[in-house]
């Protein structure tokens, strides 16, 4: 396999990917609490970010490609982000008509199997 | 150049490709809007239950989904070095790599095969038969629901991408593409990048946090 240029950059995104990887299962392990979604989410959009401009060589094509990503992506994140400030934002639950039950349920997530407590009046 | 290749209405091959990799990119831009609804049910579904969603990535398998990120950025890897020797003309050394990867394709299917077996052995199968096997009355569901159809609709991508690159690797083996058109091989890489992206995106979401 010869060295040029091309091999070099290809591999120097491969290593960067696998170091980014270990990096996020790293990360994961350590108690970030709610920024641990989006130190997670940040380095998978640098993984694909590196992936589109040197694997997908991005990076050397025409200008005409770049709004052709950015659109869907601009709106990925439109989609997205609504939805997710559309359902912090209300109260309870769409179709549940107790919210007081919810931290009810989420305390028998252990996995045990206990009897469902009982429901506030 | 082999005769065949040109068609209208492109002056040259260099046209020709420039268009058809225009053309993946709007492919690669609905692709993403389609998994784009499944990120936003996620997200829906995270924020009004955080614990519920925390439990689900709990119950799949760490050590299995990471090996498929590696597996799958690999295979990626292997296909850059694919269409960057087609442009070289080394077309042997092309072949090898796009068999590389489709073979790393199917060993990331083995493995999502392996995993959807030990859910379904646990009783986390979809739909009505799930109730059973839930201590959460029912919270799970709404992971696992989400969880197959997402994985789901990746994992049949990968299966597109594995045969495409196996189509791709007779065709450069057999000549029919070489330094003078890589359009095809490229595109085809181009799928297989995208379909790496998103399992970048999936692996996190349903394996990491926890």
């Amino acid at each position: 396999m010869t060295r040029e240029p091309d091999h070099r950059r290809l591999l120097g995104t491969f290593v960067a990917l696998l170091v980014l990887t270990s990096a996020t299962w790293g990360l994961s392990t350590l108690p970030l609490g709610s920024f641990q979604v989006a130190v997670a989410l940040a380095i998978a959009l640098a993984k694909a970010t590196l992936v589109a401009l040197f694997f997908m060589h991005l990076a050397e094509a025409p200008r005409v490609f770049g709004p052709l990503l950015a659109v869907p992506l601009a709106l990925v994140v439109i989609f997205v982000g609504l939805t997710a400030a559309d359902v912090a934002t209300r109260g309870a639950t769409p179709g549940r008509a107790d919210a007081s039950q919810e931290p009810l349920r989420a305390a028998r997530l252990d996995g045990s199997r206990a009897p469902p407590p009982p429901l506030r009046q | 150049m082999r005769s065949g290749r040109l068609h209208a209405p492109y002056a040259d091959l260099a046209q020709q490709g420039h268009a058809a990799r225009l053309g993946m990119w709007v492919v690669i831009a609905s692709e993403i809007l389609l998994f784009s609804a499944l990120f936003a049910l996620y997200a829906g579904y995270r924020m009004a239950e955080p614990d519920v969603i925390r439990a689900g990535a709990r119950r799949t398998s760490l050590g299995l989904g990471t090996t498929m990120t590696y597996i799958l950025v690999t295979s990626s890897f292997f296909v850059a070095m694919g269409v960057a020797a087609l442009r070289r003309g080394v077309r042997r050394a092309c072949v090898a790599w796009l068999l590389a990867a489709a073979a790393s394709g199917v060993v990331f299917l083995g493995l999502k095969a392996t995993e959807y077996h030990e859910h379904l052995a646990h009783g986390l199968a979809p739909g009505s038969h799930f109730a059973a096997a839930d201590p959460t009355g029912g919270g799970l569901g709404l992971f696992f629901a989400l969880y197959y159809v997402a994985t789901g609709l990746h994992a049949l991508h990968v299966l597109a991408g594995v045969i495409v690159l196996a189509i791709l690797a007779l065709g450069v083996w057999r000549g029919r593409w070489d330094a003078a058109y890589t359009a095809p091989v490229e595109l085809g890489g181009l799928y297989w990048h995208l379909v790496d992206a998103i399992w970048l995106f999936l692996w996190p979401l349903f394996y990491l946090l926890r």
